[in-house]
């Protein structure tokens, strides 16, 4: 049993269930004693930068909560909050933790994931690459070298990054997007992958556009980890952006009901029916 | 397991508070920038945002570095600066190439964040802001988690005691 860590989720990668309980799978099975936080008593308030009031109140409360957790590491799924962490928050605020990347964790213990990732996943995938959102964790090469232990798999040389470190700052510019996405398809296409692999869940979110309109698969990493570990989880965010203005007979009236069907029609389908890319354009 | 080796990962070992503050420590790197920085604009010419866009590739650097510095400093900025600060996705690539002790990307924010008013000056322009941001956290937890997991990893202890002024 390794250090017992803190791990921090931030908050938009609840929408993405089947990442989050893959990942907890993962470290429960590499033996790490992970005490999970996450949602906006954990927001690290890095997208506040318009409402500076905020964002000192959510890193205020962030940093107690996270020290009130009692570890001496915490663990980052999210780039934009370990960037705010390191940036910002433990700049301004005392923290009495240390803080890595779920990416560095995975690939210190890379040794004892090679042994869990034991089913073939027969697949040429391409990573989709940023800038590293820190210049000191050279996160992607990480993540490739994590990829290649999956038995079956083949991570294509690739050579395109994206602008940015994430595509939620893309996606509110939508010709970068589209010229990024353009890019991103051609090149899978050209290098024949068989999907487009997404690191981080603000990537995952825009480009399972590309799924649903058929011109691309996308999985994120850890769902292809899980699944050589013999753990297959669906991914549901993919199904409610295939369905779009569908998702709601699809969520069925209880799940409707538990969201708030104005807050349903206002704010998720909406994002369900956003697409990041049209080809033709 | 991979043969390949990988530069060994850094954990931050984060330090003591330098300020106290976030409104503190965005003031605090607005000096220290206006301080150092010589406006070589190399972090400019490097951006991928910048060269990425017609407009700004195509803009004066020098001109584009000194709108971000008026805005530092209070005022209006150049049409150019003012583009690039918006258009920042913080590739970071700026970083590596700018020869002073100062981060150009936390220049762009901290010029960004002047703009939108949110240090005691006039706004320049205003950021689109969703309202429903944690509305929809809590939607989508009550879509992909348990209550037990809800109440277990996103109900901190401290939201149950009377908040901290
Ligand atoms: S931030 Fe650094 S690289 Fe950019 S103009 Fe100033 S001194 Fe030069």
């Amino acid at each position: 049993m390794s250090e017992p860590v803190t791990f921090w989720l931030g908050c938009n990668v609840l929408r993405h269930g089947d990442v989050v309980h893959a990942c907890v799978d993962i470290l429960r099975a590499l033996e790490i004693d992970a005490k999970v936080v996450g949602g906006p008593d954990y927001c690290c308030g890095n997208v506040k930068d318009a409402n500076l009031t905020a964002e000192a109140g959510m890193a205020r409360r962030t940093a107690h909560n996270l020290r009130a957790a009692g570890r001496g590491q915490v663990v980052a799924w999210c780039p934009s909050c370990h960037a705010q962490m390191n940036d910002v928050i433990s700049r301004s605020h005392s923290t009495g933790f240390a803080l890595a990347h779920l990416v560095e964790l995975l690939w210190e213990h890379r040794g004892r994931l090679a042994n869990l990732l034991v089913r073939e996943v027969p697949l040429r995938v391409m990573l989709h690459e940023h800038y590293d959102f820190d210049s000191e964790i050279p996160l992607h090469a990480m993540v490739r070298e994590i990829l290649a232990l999956v038995p079956g798999l083949t991570v294509l040389p690739g050579g395109y990054r994206a602008p940015g470190y994430m595509c939620a700052t893309l996606a509110t510019m939508p010709a970068v997007m589209q010229a990024m996405c353009g890019r991103t398809v051609a090149q899978a296409r050209d290098q024949g992958a068989g999907a487009l692999v997404t690191v981080y869940h603000q990537c995952h979110r825009e480009l399972l556009g590309l799924d649903a309109d058929g011109h691309l698969p996308v999985r994120n990493y850890v769902l292809l980890l899980a699944r050589s570990m013999g753990i297959e989880y669906a991914d549901e965010y993919l199904s409610w952006k295939t369905a779009a203005g569908g998702a709601k007979a699809l969520l069925g009236p209880q799940r409707v009901a538990a969201v708030g069907e104005a807050l349903l029609e206002r704010a998720l389908l909406p994002e369900f029916a956003r697409r990041p890319w049209k080809p033709d354009r | 397991m991979s043969e390949r080796s990988s530069t060994a990962p850094v954990r931050s070992t984060l330090g003591p508070p330098e300020v106290e503050g976030v409104k503190a420590l965005f003031q605090r790197e607005r000096e220290r920038i206006l301080a150092y920085c010589t406006q070589c604009a190399r972090c400019f010419q490097v951006c991928p945002m910048a060269q990425g866009d017609p407009a700004l590739a195509a803009a004066d650097p020098q001109r584009a570095v000194r709108g971000v510095i008026e805005i530092l400093r209070g005022q209006d900025g150049t049409p150019e600066g003012l583009a690039w600060v918006q258009r920042c996705a913080r590739s970071g690539v700026c970083e590596a190439n700018c020869p002073e002790p100062i981060s150009p990307k936390m220049m762009l924010r901290v010029a960004a964040i002047v703009a939108l008013g949110q240090l005691g000056d006039p706004p320049r322009y205003a950021a689109r802001q969703d309202p429903d941001l944690f509305n929809k956290v809590h939607a989508f937890a009550r879509l992909t988690l348990t209550p037990e997991e809800i109440e277990r990893w996103t109900v901190a202890p401290a939201a149950r005691e009377p908040r901290e002024s």
